[in-house]
């Protein structure tokens, strides 16, 4: 699975620093792949599993795709010179950009995260089930 | 996570560093580019009183043709020079292939091959920090008399988790030994054990010195397919390495096929070489290796991702390595 580009617009209000509203829509965007892809904690019987950076993965910058910013100025009345915020939007955004992104490409939708390639087959496989019952009830059991 | 305290021994000579291994006994662990032994030492996983720094000794370094045409890779050869090496890249593609999987380049510049052979093996129960680790209650490997894996049993199931050793068994590579009683020479494949605690047939007072390349495997085709959940920096979940050397009009002469990362060893898979040799290629007698491959693998929950998947990444690596290596060369 990769994930080739993303492009995030996202609404400040009033960029007061540009440049940090797109470094801030970067990293944001890039704590959404990450918690897309691979990021997950794992317990078992209350221990987790994967404490450390090793197991416990972020992206990298091998994994990190060009990312496209995109300022939208709103200019907010009730903020700061007409801001709002640059925080963590484009995280919550990006999950769903890369769930859809997967639908549209082997149609199948996947509802826990991290959407790993493991979940992506055993769907895959369901649907091709469920097909091949659809289409040929009684034979055995469709073209696998 | 603090290092245990331990003193640093720095031999020059491989002589020099025999001795202090046979001196200090299981009090001395080896050290190279130290990119396994230092986070396992900040695990605690060991305390040596003594490390043995191999890295002044200057004659374990470097590619050299040897007798016979060999090629002698000194065991403080990095990774980064495999990956780089225009010889290693023409003669034995499938090394350079999985070198460049290794971690990652930070890794690769410290690591070496001969640290890379002798790679603890890997558990989700092992590799965890001493406080973790003393929760728990410890392990059959590490301060416990429990596996976690496989709860009853009295054998330990860490993973073999190299990259390099798959890839030089097809290529029926040797490994150089030096202890007290000189050197001697030994197939890759009889240098690992099969079990996750007694990993390797290295005494605590010999040293890998030097991996051989035969003559015959050169030029060989050959690819390295490796599953981790991450591109970079990664142990592998599962590995297929493959070499094929097939004539003009298509047939088969020779092949191996190596897994590693779903058993306590990197291991052959045997009926590939005996289905392969004398045979063109077909769909069919790839997915019959590649169902051997699947029987040899053993992968059980040592790590991240589930058996189920790591054999069917196995099956589909061991497939795809084939179809490539037949196909289109050194793809």
């Amino acid at each position: 699975m990769h994930v080739h580009r993303i492009i995030a617009a996202h609404d400040c209000g009033k960029a007061l620093n540009p440049m940090t509203v797109e470094g801030q829509i970067e990293g944001s965007v890039y704590m959404g792949l990450g918690q897309a892809l691979q990021e997950e904690m794992v317990w078992n019987k209350g221990r987790l599993m994967n404490p450390t950076l090793l197991e416990y993965r972020i992206p990298s910058t091998l994994e990190t795709p060009e990312i496209e910013s995109i300022i939208v100025e709103s200019i907010d009345p009730e903020g700061p010179f007409g801001a709002k915020e640059a925080g963590e939007g484009s995280l919550a955004a990006t999950i769903p950009a890369i769930a859809n992104a997967i639908y549209d490409a082997v149609g199948v939708r996947i509802n826990t995260l991290p959407i790993t390639p493991e979940k992506i087959l055993a769907a895959l496989r369901e649907k091709e089930k469920q097909r091949a019952g659809n289409d040929a009830p009684g034979t055995n059991g469709g073209s696998r | 996570m603090t290092m245990p305290a331990s003193r640093v021994a720095r031999p020059s000579t491989i002589e020099e560093a025999v001795r202090l291994l046979a001196d200090n006994g299981p009090e001395a662990v080896i050290i190279a580019g130290g990119t396994d032994v230092v986070p396992n030492l900040q695990m605690k996983l060991f305390a040596p009183r003594v490390l043995v720094d191999i890295k002044p000794i200057r004659v374990l370094q470097g590619i050299t043709i040897a007798a016979a045409g060999a090629l002698r890779l000194g065991a403080l050869t990095t990774l980064t020079e495999i990956v780089g090496s225009p010889l290693l890249q023409a003669s034995y593609p499938v090394l350079v292939s999985a070198a460049a999987t290794i971690a990652g380049p930070l890794q690769r510049n410290m690591g070496t091959l001969g640290g890379n052979l002798c790679l603890e093996t890997r558990c989700l129960w092992y590799n965890q920090s001493h406080f973790w680790r003393k929760a728990l209650g410890g392990c059959l490997k590490k301060d416990g008399d429990v596996c976690h894996v496989a709860p009853g049993g009295k054998r330990c199931w860490a993973a073999w988790s190299g990259d390099s050793a798959p890839a030089l068994l097809t290529l029926d590579a040797e490994v150089e030994i030096t202890g007290p009683r000189g050197r001697r020479r030994l197939p890759l494949a009889q240098f690992y054990l099969n079990d996750g605690m007694n990993r390797i047939a290295l005494g605590r007072d010999e040293l890998v010195t030097s991996v051989y390349l035969p003559a015959r495997t050169a030029g060989r085709r050959g690819i390295y397919h490796k599953l981790r959940i991450r591109d970079s920096i990664d142990y592998p979940l599962a590995g297929v390495a493959v070499t094929l050397e097939v004539d003009r009009s298509g047939v088969c002469r020779e092949a191996r096929v190596a897994i590693t990362a779903v058993n306590p060893a990197p291991l052959l898979v045997k009926e590939a070489s005996e289905w392969l040799v004398g045979q063109r290629y077909s769909a069919e007698l790839v997915d019959r290796v590649a169902h051997a491959a699947i029987r040899t693998g053993k992968p059980l929950t040592t790590s991240a991702s589930t058996p189920v998947y790591r054999r069917e990444m196995v099956r589909l690596f061991a497939r795809r390595a084939l179809e490539e290596a037949w196909k289109n060369g050194n793809a």
